[in-house]
């Protein structure tokens, strides 16, 4: 095959790949994947890693070599196409070149190993790593076919997930909790990049994520996010954070203001009466014309914005959380966050994350994380990662961290 | 409390099997268990416990051993608790062979299972004469010593085991 007309060549890659995807079951995806693109992509090897929901660990779940007959083509009756074991190979914050190419989400060429983030629609999925022969210049033909395909990969990994369990199960570290799969289920992709506008959040820890939920949607001109907070825990927690979550979707999608908002969520958690409590929450909606917002604070969220390196706590009238509230006890608030900066809401979890000597994770450990030259994408990643090392491991209570950022950050596209 | 019945209960105590003493016992302390606001079995409390008590993590098989029942009845207990998000366990691995690590979820409920059976047992305890409550207390201090000291698994605590 001739570099000459490498366009033609990579569509032609993507329409095999997407047609061999659409020929295999769901949860023989990822081999596909690896099966179409080391052949395409003239690598002697190509592994498929993707990364738990902590984005703490990557793990490889599909690998070709050149030469070996492929797992796909072994699936005859009695061998049923038995995936390689999952390794864990990859620490996120690890030195490895498919590390550094997950959280940089940059492409990596590192001798001849080539890594290429996989993500898609605020789904930072995992990394393809190819290894090419050492006479091979990667920039030849890997590195494009894997950039060309990598966005296609993405969704149809995303797609697979959703009729089988198989990628699901294996890119998890821990096994989730029930309240954890119900949480997973309603929360929106974690990140996104668009003209203008930048989101990105976590719940720590994610295989446990029980009381706290988050939200973000971004339309033509209009960014909303939320952050809910059940109080109690367990399933019961769980189950208030959801119910609000779904009332507040239902009144901004029906058109209504934030302060309807709050009360669509009152009276859908009174209504369930016994088994549902209050939920804290704070909701935001940007005009990204304008870039002017409002925001409707109620209960305990900590809204924080965080500019040129310095970290201040914002101060907006608290209302009373939802379940709580009564008519004209909400008011929507200015959001003192102007664009170009930061707007950080936080769970009083994270806040309320006790070391094992008992001493709390404070705004300034906050401050530091935050003043790090990073991703604003990457940054409830780094977050999680500190409130979770300050309390030795393991977070006493859900620990959310939402970033927002709009303007001309990026506007117009790529 | 005339002195009659004193001696008819020390006679009681004398002739009765210690099954039947600790049933008593045994019951106060289920009611606590299940009055507490999480919903637990008394093995899933006892699994709770001895994870608590092992530093926090423990493999499933070793757990099998310190609550005396078979490795499959550990692992289902374990996913059970895994489910309710009270203990921790890493994916993809053998079950029995995987750490298996009690969350700060599940050391709360432990705290209030613990104190919901204290408090069943001071509220039964408080209608005993005090001298026979100190009694009481002393016997049971007596037997955790030694019962701690034999470093036994404590037994079947949900199947009874026939072939003892």
């Amino acid at each position: 095959m001739t570099s000459s007309r490498p366009h033609a060549t990579d569509e032609a890659v993507q329409a095999s790949l997407l047609s061999a995807a659409l020929a295999a079951s769901s949860w023989q995806v990822p081999q596909t994947v690896v099966d179409v693109l080391g052949p395409a992509s003239g690598a002697v090897r190509l592994d498929l890693l993707l990364v738990d929901h902590e984005l703490v660990e990557l793990h490889r779940i599909a690998r070709w070599r050149v030469g070996e007959p492929s797992h796909a083509d072994l699936g005859g009756p009695d061998q049923q196409g038995v995936p390689p074991s999952p390794g864990r190979e990859h620490l996120v914050e690890g030195p490895t070149a498919a590390a550094r190419t997950f959280r940089e989400q940059v492409v990596t060429v590192a001798g001849t190993t080539v890594c290429q983030p996989v993500s898609v629609r605020g789904h930072r999925l995992g990394v393809l790593v190819a290894t090419v022969p050492g006479t091979v210049d990667p920039a030849e033909r890997v590195v494009p076919v894997l950039a060309a395909t990598a966005g296609l990969v993405g969704l149809l990994l995303r797609q697979a997930v959703e009729s089988s369990d198989e990628v699901e199960v294996r890119r998890r570290s821990h096994v989730f909790s029930v309240a954890a799969e119900m949480q997973w289920d309603v929360l929106p992709p974690t990140e996104h990049r668009g003209p203008g506008v930048e989101v990105a959040a976590l719940v720590e820890p994610a295989y446990l994520a029980t009381s706290d939920v988050f939200d973000w949607a971004v339309d033509d001109d209009v960014l909303s996010v939320a952050l809910l907070e059940a109080d109690g825990e367990g399933l019961r927690a769980a189950r208030s954070a959801d119910l609000a979550l779904a009332a507040v979707r239902h009144a901004r999608r029906a058109g209504l203001d934030l302060v309807d908002q709050a009360a669509t969520a009152d009276d859908v958690l009174r209504r369930q009466g016994s088994g549902t409590g209050r939920v804290h929450a704070a909701l935001v909606r940007v005009d990204l014309g304008t870039g002017r917002g409002r925001m409707v604070l109620a209960g305990a969220p900590l809204v924080l914005r965080h500019t040129a390196g310095a970290l201040h706590v914002v101060s907006v009238p608290r209302a009373p959380a939802l379940g709580d509230g009564e008519e004209g006890e909400r008011s929507d608030q200015p959001l003192p966050v102007p664009p170009r900066q930061t707007l950080v809401l936080a769970s009083s979890g994270v806040l309320q994350a006790r070391s094992r000597d008992d001493v709390p994770f404070t705004l300034d450990q906050l401050e530091d994380v935050l003043r790090a030259p990073a991703d604003l994408l990457d940054t409830p990643r780094q977050v999680a990662r500190a409130v979770r090392a300050h309390c030795g491991g393991q977070v006493a209570r859900d620990a959310t961290c939402v970033l927002a950022r709009w303007g001309a950050i990026s506007r117009g596209r790529p | 409390m005339g002195r009659g019945r004193e001696t008819d209960q020390r006679a009681q105590g004398e002739a009765a099997s210690w099954e039947e003493l600790s049933r008593a016992l045994v019951d106060v302390v289920h009611r606590g268990v299940s009055g507490a606001p999480d919903d637990l079995t008394p093995v899933q409390l006892r699994c709770l416990e001895v994870l608590a008590a092992t530093g926090g993590t423990s493999r499933v098989g070793d757990l099998a051993v310190a609550l005396g029942v078979v490795a499959s009845s550990a692992s289902r207990l374990v996913d059970r608790l895994v489910a309710l998000g009270l203990v921790s366990r890493r994916a993809g691995r053998s079950r029995r062979e995987v750490d298996v690590m009690i969350t700060a979820a599940g050391r709360r409920a432990l705290r209030r299972c613990a104190a919901a059976v204290s408090h069943a047992l001071e509220q039964v305890a408080a209608q005993m004469d005090p001298d026979d409550r100190r009694s009481l207390r002393r016997g049971l201090a007596a037997l955790s010593e030694v019962a701690a000291r034999a470093q036994q698994p404590q037994g079947s605590l949900d199947v009874p085991t026939e072939d003892r």
